[in-house]
C-alpha cells in the first residue's frame, strides 16, 4: 500500500513520517514518490519521523543516501525509540521526540486520502481543510499563495507548495514550480510546472504565455517553436483528457 | 545612466602621486557567458576614460588565462602581477603597469601560471581597497563564468558594466549575473550591447535593443557595432578607443562620456542607411 510514508512541505522544510511496515519497502516506497515528485523536494532539510520504529545506524544511513541522491538533506530523526535516536545522534544528526506529525494520526495517511496523495499531502502542512472547489467550481491546493513582485531572472527558482503568483516576467532560463497554479501577471519565457505534485487541476496562466516549457502535474508540453509572436494576449494552460491545452484567456469556459 | 558625481575631478589632470581623488569607482565588466567582448570592452572604456583625463586602473582577474595585457599591447612589460600583489611579493607600484600610449591607464596584469583559487574575494576587496584614492576609476575585466573568477571580479564592485551580444544566450547570461547580483549587495548595474548588427536586427535575425532591455530591465549605457576595426585593433596592441574615426570607437568614447554624467545621444546605428549618410558624412564607408 501506498498509505504508509507521508511527505509534506513546511516552512521548516520536507516533513517524512515512515508509517508501519518494512523499511526496505518503506524505501523503495520512497524511491518511487521522489523519483516522480523529487523535483519539487530539492534542495530541502528533511525532518524524518519514525514513530517508535527501532533503526540502526545504518538504516538512517540508507535513508540519509537516498534523500541525498534527491538533493535532500537529512537533518532531524524523531522518534520514540531510544536506539533510534542514539543511532541518529551518533550520525550528528538533530533528534527530537516522537512527535505525531500535525494533520496525520500515525506519520502515515489515512487510505482514504491515498487517493488523492500529492494534493492531500499538501494539504496537510497548511491548511487542513483539504481540497476545495470555489465557486466557478475551480479545485485549488488549500496551501497559502506565494506572491512574488519582481522579475524571475534566469536561473532563478521559485518553488512553493501552494500556488505562486508573479507580478512581473518569469525570463527565459528561470523556474517556477508549484504545488497549485502558477499565475503570471507578466510574460513567461521560463519553465513552470504547476500541480507538481499531482494536481491535474491546476493551471498557468500569463498575460504572454511563451515559456520555454508547461508541466502542469506529470505532463509535460513545449509550445510550439518558431520565434516570438508579435502579438501577446492573456493565455491559460490547463489539462483534459491526459494532455495540456493552451487557450487564450478569452476563449475559456471553466468547466463543461 | 551613471549620475553626476560633483566630487570627481573633473578632466584635472593628477600628476602621478600627488592629487588624491576622493571618489574613486571600482566597476566590474562581466557577462557571464564567455566570449562576448568583456576584455575588449575594458580595455575601450580603459583608454576612453583615460583619454577624457582619467586616471584609470584596468585589472585583469582572468587568471591563468590574462588576455587584457596582449590587447594593451603590454604583455612584454608584466614583472609582477595581481597574484604577486595578493601574496605580497611586491607593491602595488611595482604591479601597476603604465600604458605606452596613455600616462594616465595602468594595467595590473592578472598571473599566467596560477589558478582561480590564487586570489580570494577578500583579496580582490583588499587590492581595490589600496586604489581608492589614488585613481577615477578601476575598471575589473571578469573571467567568463559564474564561479570562483567572477566572485572575485565582483567582490570589490561598486558598480557593473554588463556587455552582452544580440543572442539569446548571451542573454540568459547577464540575465543569470543580474540574478545572482540580486541575492547579494545592491549594486548599481548598467548594460553594454556589444556587437550590434544592424542587418541582423533588421531581418530580425538578432535581437534589437528593445528586446534586450525587455528581458533585462536595466540600464543601457552604450551600444558597440560589430566592426573589423575592434578586432584588428586587438590584435595590433592598440585598443580601436585611441581613434576617434570608427563607429566602434564613437560608441566606447560616448559610454566614457555618459559614465562622466555626460547626456549622449545614442549612434544612429539602426536607421536606415540613407538618412545615415546624409546626417553623418562618416557612416558612408560602413552604408554597403
Amino acid at each position: 500500500m501506498d498509505n504508509s510514508i507521508s511527505i509534506k512541505g513546511t516552512r521548516d522544510g520536507v516533513a517524512i513520517a515512515l508509517g508501519e511496515g518494512e523499511l526496505d519497502r518503506l524505501s523503495a516506497e520512497l524511491e518511487r514518490y521522489l523519483e516522480r515528485q523529487g523535483a519539487f523536494f530539492r534542495g530541502g532539510v528533511v525532518t524524518l519521523s519514525v514513530g517508535g520504529r527501532t533503526m540502526l545506524r545504518e538504516d538512517i544511513e540508507r535513508m540519509q543516501s537516498l534523500l541525498a541522491e534527491h538533493e535532500m538533506a537529512l537533518r532531524t530523526v524523531s522518534s520514540s525509540d531510544d536506539v533510534t535516536v542514539a543511532a541518529a545522534t551518533e550520525l550528528g544528526l538533530h533528534t527530537a521526540g516522537a512527535e505525531r506529525p500535525a494533520g496525520s494520526s500515525d506519520g502515515g495517511i489515512s487510505p482514504a486520502a491515498a487517493a488523492d496523495l500529492g494534493e492531500r499531502r499538501l494539504e496537510a502542512s497548511e491548511e487542513p481543510q483539504g481540497v476545495h472547489a470555489d465557486a466557478d467550481g475551480i479545485a485549488r491546493a488549500g496551501a497559502r499563495a506565494l506572491v512574488v513582485r519582481r522579475r524571475v531572472r534566469a536561473g532563478q527558482t521559485i518553488r512553493h507548495s501552494g500556488t505562486v503568483v508573479v507580478i512581473g516576467d518569469v525570463n527565459a532560463g528561470a523556474e517556477v514550480i508549484a504545488g497549485g497554479d502558477v499565475v503570471v501577471w507578466g510574460r513567461l519565457r521560463g519553465m513552470v510546472h504547476a500541480g507538481c505534485l499531482g494536481n491535474a487541476s491546476a493551471v498557468v496562466c500569463a498575460l504572454d504565455l511563451s515559456p520555454l516549457q508547461v508541466r502542469i502535474a506529470d505532463l509535460i508540453t513545449r509550445p510550439e517553436e518558431g520565434g516570438a509572436r508579435d502579438d501577446s494576449y492573456p493565455e491559460v494552460a490547463y489539462v483534459r483528457d491526459h494532455s495540456i491545452y493552451v487557450e487564450r484567456w478569452t476563449a475559456i469556459r471553466w468547466r463543461d | 545612466m551613471f549620475e553626476i558625481t560633483p566630487s570627481m575631478s573633473s578632466g584635472g589632470q593628477p600628476s602621478a602621486g600627488g592629487t588624491r581623488v576622493t571618489d574613486t569607482r571600482i566597476i566590474t565588466v562581466t557577462s557571464g557567458k564567455g566570449g562576448v567582448g568583456k576584455t575588449t570592452t575594458t580595455a575601450n572604456i580603459g583608454v576612453a576614460l583615460a583619454r577624457l583625463g582619467k586616471r584609470v586602473v584596468v585589472i585583469d582577474t582572468d587568471i591563468g588565462l590574462r588576455n587584457l595585457d596582449m590587447m594593451l599591447g603590454l604583455q612584454n612589460r608584466i614583472i609582477y602581477d595581481l597574484v604577486d600583489l595578493v601574496e605580497g611579493r611586491c607593491r602595488m607600484q611595482q604591479a601597476l603597469i603604465r600604458d605606452r600610449l596613455l600616462d594616465e591607464l595602468y594595467l595590473l596584469p592578472a598571473a599566467q601560471t596560477r589558478g582561480k583559487s590564487a586570489v580570494s574575494p577578500a583579496d580582490m576587496v583588499r587590492v581595490c581597497t589600496q586604489l581608492r584614492g589614488e585613481c577615477d576609476y578601476v575598471l575589473v575585466d571578469s573571467p567568463a563564468g559564474i564561479d570562483e573568477g567572477f566572485r572575485n571580479a565582483v567582490a570589490a564592485a561598486d558598480e557593473c558594466l554588463l556587455v552582452a551580444t544580440p543572442e539569446a544566450n548571451s542573454v540568459r547570461g547577464v540575465d543569470r549575473v543580474l540574478g545572482i547580483l540580486e541575492g547579494k549587495r545592491p549594486l548599481k548595474c548598467s548594460l553594454i550591447i556589444n556587437r550590434l548588427r544592424a542587418d541582423m536586427v533588421r531581418r530580425k535575425r538578432s535581437f534589437s535593443p528593445d528586446e534586450m532591455l525587455e528581458t533585462l530591465d536595466i540600464d543601457l549605457i552604450g551600444i558597440v557595432p560589430e566592426a573589423e576595426e575592434v578586432l584588428e585593433a586587438n590584435a595590433l596592441g592598440v585598443p580601436v578607443a585611441h581613434g576617434d574615426e570608427s563607429l566602434a570607437a564613437q560608441a566606447y568614447h560616448n559610454i566614457a562620456r555618459r559614465m562622466l554624467g555626460e547626456e549622449v545621444p545614442f549612434l544612429p546605428l539602426l536607421e536606415p542607411v540613407a538618412q545615415r549618410r546624409g546626417l553623418f558624412g562618416f557612416l558612408k564607408k560602413l552604408a554597403g
